[in-house]
């Protein structure tokens, strides 16, 4: 099935470092362009690794954080912003609430997504297994901050940079379908808290999340 | 030999249809005939619905990928669903490539300047979203999101929760499924054989893993409780004839003292079924199970027939001889009975002339077997042991009793005028073997599935596939307002998925020209961070949409949906109807009234239970109609025969007393009256007429008498075991008929004997004397 797609690209790619520093009000992130690849570690038993990483994550991890995202898409001249609320409540649920410029929430519970949209006056109910890229991504926040090293090397091959200071993990989707519509989930963060996601497209369209515990 | 004959060409020829829908009739009124096709060849009737369960969740949705996939490649089904995706690829495409004809979001202002802005900062909000990768390739073409309304639209009910993919019950616990079969719900043998093949699939695929709890497949749906119910109508009957075979074994036995004079007794019934069973082939050219199952009871008066025989047999008397003797009573009988059974064959319904045909064959077969086989080959040393003296000593003291009767019968009539409880069964749902355990069950399921029981629709006409469209359309829109004020909880139609031509039109006419559109377009993304050029494609597509043809039939060929409309849109005796099927009507009269200046030229609207319920009173009263006939042909041959009208009162008489009374009985038991009790009361007529007639015999001496009465006790006793056994059933159209048989034929014994000829004096005195 071919839908009209805008062959337009690179243009919306702006430098990373720009993004992060712009819409930074939290703890200082360090992005992956930013980043030197000193020394890369797949997931291993040495004394620093994936493992450890979402170990502490997990054990670190607040209720609720405040986020900022932004969108860069090739359908469009200028990136889309939106701020809210992302909430866990171990091991299952977790809920992305977008209150600004819009009204909209996501809440995942096990397998099911509810979503409602005040703005469209929507609700709706799905299942995450109808929706691979939707779980792909769901599963890099829940199974990262829920300690679930197992279910996120079922969808992701796991890749971590950096120090235990300054780090990224980098997943990349295993499943072809997935493959198709998300290239790499990269979790940023200093020590044991994560200070952005971003999501990279194959076609070059991209979302930068950047993420503070306290209200911005 | 000729038994042996005619076994054989049962064997071999007889075909015996289970397909309920083959008993109905034409029906009378287009309108009928229109229900009896949806009742035949419905979807309703080949729903199955399906749940999976017994495992954990992860298990189950593996399982019910495995069934729905094996089932969808048996292709014995029109439809599986699973929850699994819905729309193949290509027809996804088809559908895209149509969606300006298709989509009701299509009006006038769709492609204003205004209108095109607000879907501009929907679909710009989609790019925000978490869904944006997978909703973002259809803004180029599709910007006003017409796509996503037909996906929309088309979900009119909720569909199921989800687990993996599929269907699951709200708590999880289930998996569920819908699934629609291709042959027809009554067509039983097949739907078992279904039901068993799914089984067998689910176990071939899910038995590899040692260990685990087995998934547990549960069916509901009226094809799967039809077969449930014939396996619990198999079983009771079985054990239920079991035991009534075993009591009237002994009753003979110890009667008669002879095992082989027991198993002629069998002869003449088997030759009549056989006989039975012959003629209706041969006329019908099919013998329904069913005609099969009343035929073999209304034959149970032909037990009688032998019983009279053997019963006058003494150490003098030579079997042809005897026979001889009663035969004249007999033959009466034979003919009254015969000629009551044959207004069955005059009625319209397939049904029931097949059992008038099979119970007139069976009951001259019988008796001609009677009288000319049996006397041939009874052992010759066989006789009655019992006089049965005492036994017509007790009975003719009955007669001084007599007035007893009027005053039953007036007690009888004096019940009925004075009750509250209504007379006759108008639900045939109350005759419905379904167990409460089975409509919980199928509730449930329909609740979870979100596919309600049709019970309301309306059909709508028109010369044209077009006509009936567009006025199904214009319907729809009255029935909107309904719908959101709550007296309607939904409906469905042909219409929501393909639109008549007139409506297609009118949204092709509602896409401006490539000029005005871009205009609009322009205007519309004004300071919206769209690139320019972007909508492109959507220029595009919305040119072709102006000059397409409009969609028809064809489109949705070999698809689920195609399957659908071809059940909601068709051809009926040379004109379309659309069918509109709706979901929870709340008030029918108001709903009637609010359909009424709508006239009734093009619009029917039908309460498919209330209609059943109404064709099958009518039957009931056809049926009645022919009791009458029958009852008047009786009274004609017994006229012929007995030459004295007042003897004729004295046969009849015990016989509609016995009916009165027996049926106000059934009455203060709270039993309502339906077609089954009607056959029933035919059969006491028969037995009654038998009896009446031997009581009212008056030749012969007083042991001879003696003999009568015993046998007759006998025969009566017979009855009543056999169908007071099906009396104990559970399933309430066995239970009617068993009660209302064995209660008639006892007190068509207890009457006759009561208002039989009074005994002569001279003979009375006479009859102690040999001793």
């Amino acid at each position: 099935m071919t839908f009209g797609k805008s062959n337009d690209s690179g243009s919306l790619r702006l430098p990373t470092l720009f993004l992060i520093c712009f819409f930074l009000p939290g703890p200082v992130a360090v992005s992956l362009a930013q980043t030197p690849p000193q020394y890369e570690r797949e997931a291993g038993p040495t004394d620093w690794n994936v493992d450890q990483l979402i170990e502490n994550l997990a054990k670190n991890r607040p209720t609720k954080v405040w986020f900022e995202e932004t969108a860069f898409s090739n359908l469009l001249t200028q990136p889309l912003k939106t701020r809210g609320i992302l909430r866990f409540t171990p091991p299952t649920g977790l809920e992305k609430h977008i209150t600004a410029p819009h009204d909209e929430r996501y809440l995942v519970e096990g397998d099911t997504v509810f979503f409602e949209s005040r703005t469209k006056g929507t609700k709706r109910t799905f299942s995450l297994h109808d929706y691979p890229v939707l779980q792909a991504f769901i599963e890099a926040f829940r199974s990262t901050l829920a300690n679930d090293i197992v279910t996120l090397k079922r969808f992701y091959r796991v890749t971590l940079q950096g120090e235990p200071r300054r780090w990224v993990l980098i997943l990349r989707p295993l499943d072809k379908a997935v493959q198709e519509l998300v290239e790499s989930i990269q979790f940023s963060g200093d020590r044991e808290q994560v200070s952005s996601i971003e999501i990279l497209a194959p076609d070059g369209d991209r979302s930068v999340m950047v993420i503070t515990t306290g209200a911005p | 030999m000729v038994l042996g004959f005619t076994a054989w060409f049962v064997a071999t020829h007889a075909h015996v249809e289970s397909e309920l829908s083959r008993l109905l009739p034409e029906g009378a009124t287009p309108t009928e005939r229109l229900l009896l096709t949806q009742l035949r060849t419905g979807a309703g009737g080949r729903l199955i619905l399906i749940a999976l369960e017994g495992e954990d969740g992860d298990l189950l949705a593996g399982a019910s990928t495995q069934l729905a996939t094996w089932m969808r490649n048996s292709g014995s089904f029109h439809y599986v669903g699973n929850g699994e995706q819905a729309w193949t690829k290509e027809e996804r495409e088809r559908l895209f490539q149509n969606r300006y004809v298709l989509s009701p979001g299509v009006q006038e202002s769709t492609f204003s300047q205004d209108h095109l802005r607000d879907s501009l900062e929907l679909r710009l909000s989609d790019l925000a979203s978490p869904l944006s990768p997978m909703v973002k390739e259809l803004i180029p073409s599709d910007p006003s999101g017409e796509f996503m309304t037909i996906l929309h639209t088309w979900m009119t009910w909720t569909a199921p929760a989800r687990h993996r993919g599929v269907w699951f019950s709200s708590d999880l616990q289930r998996a569920l499924l819908v699934a629609e079969t291709q042959s027809a719900g009554f067509d039983m043998e097949s739907q078992e054989q279904l039901q068993k093949q799914m089984r067998e699939a689910l176990r071939a695929a899910t038995g590899s893993s040692p260990g685990a709890v087995p998934v547990r497949l549960v069916m509901s749906g009226p094809s799967v409780i039809a077969v449930e119910i014939r396996q619990t109508i198999q079983d009771d009957v079985w054990w239920l004839s079991l035991c009534a075979t075993l009591l009237v074994t002994t009753l003979l036995f110890v009667s008669y003292g002879s095992v082989s004079v027991l198993i002629l007794t069998l002869l003449p019934l088997t030759s009549a079924i056989l006989a039975g069973i012959v003629a209706v082939s041969l006329v019908f050219g099919f013998i329904h199970g069913m005609t099969l199952a009343f035929g073999i009871t209304l034959l149970g008066v032909v037990d009688d027939y032998p019983i009279h025989l053997f019963s006058h047999l003494t150490r003098e008397s030579r079997a042809a001889a005897v026979m001889k003797e009663i035969w004249p009573t007999m033959r009466l009988g034979v003919v009254a009975t015969t000629l009551g059974f044959s207004a069955l064959l005059l009625s319209g319904f397939p049904g029931l002339s097949q059992l008038g045909l099979f119970a007139m064959v069976g009951l001259f077969t019988a008796a001609s077997v009677t009288r000319w086989v049996l006397p041939h080959i009874v052992p010759i040393e066989f006789h009655t042991k019992r006089e049965g003296l005492h036994v017509a000593r007790w009975v003719d003291a009955l007669t001084r009793a007599r007035l007893v009767v009027p005053l039953i019968v007036v007690i009888a009539i004096g019940s009925f005028i004075w009750s509250d409880t209504p007379l006759w069964e108008q639900d045939i749902a109350n005759l419905s073997p379904i167990s409460p355990e089975q409509k919980e069950r199928d509730q449930v399921f329909r609740n979870e599935l979100g596919v309600p029981d049709v019970r309301d629709l309306i059909v709508v006409e028109g010369s044209s596939e077009e006509e009936a469209l567009q006025r199904s359309e214009t319907l729809a829109l009255a029935l909107d307002p309904l719908v959101r004020n709550g007296e309607l909880a939904g409906y469905e139609l042909a219409a929501r998925y393909l639109p008549s031509r007139k409506t297609q039109q009118a949204r092709q006419a509602a896409v401006p020209d490539r000029e005005t559109l871009e205009r609009n377009l322009t205007f519309a993304m004004k300071g919206l961070p769209f690139k320019p050029g972007l909508f492109q494609p959507f220029l595009d597509a919305a040119g072709k949409a102006r000059t397409q043809e409009p969609v028809d039939i064809q489109v949705f060929r070999g698809t689920a949906l195609g399957i659908k409309l071809d059940s909601l849109l068709f051809m009926h005796e040379g004109r379309w109807a659309a069918v509109v099927s709706l979901r929870g009507v709340t008030d029918r009269q108001k709903f009637r009234d609010f359909l009424t200046p709508w006239g009734t030229q093009h619009i029917t609207y039908l309460d498919l239970k209330e209609e059943s319920n109404r064709m099958v009173s009518l039957y009931r009263n056809e049926t009645l109609r022919l009791l009458g006939w029958g009852v008047l042909a009786i009274g004609l041959v017994l006229l012929a025969g007995l030459r004295a009208p007042i003897t004729v009162l004295r046969v009849m008489l015990p016989i509609g007393s016995a009916i009165v009374v027996v049926a106000a009985l059934l009455h203060a038991l709270g039993e309502r009256f339906s077609l089954f009790h009607i056959a029933s009361f035919l059969l006491v007529i028969g037995l009654g007429l038998d009896y009446a007639l031997f009581f009212n015999r008056r030749d012969g001496t007083q042991a001879e008498r003696g003999r009568t009465v015993y046998g007759l006790v006998v025969c009566s006793t017979t009855t009543i075991l056999v169908f007071g056994m099906l009396a104990l059933s559970q399933i309430p159209v066995l239970r009617a008929i068993g009660l209302t048989t064995a209660l008639g034929s006892l007190a068509c014994l207890v009457f006759a004997a009561l208002l039989a000829e009074l005994p002569e004096k001279p003979n009375h005195l006479a009859a102690p004397s040999p001793k």
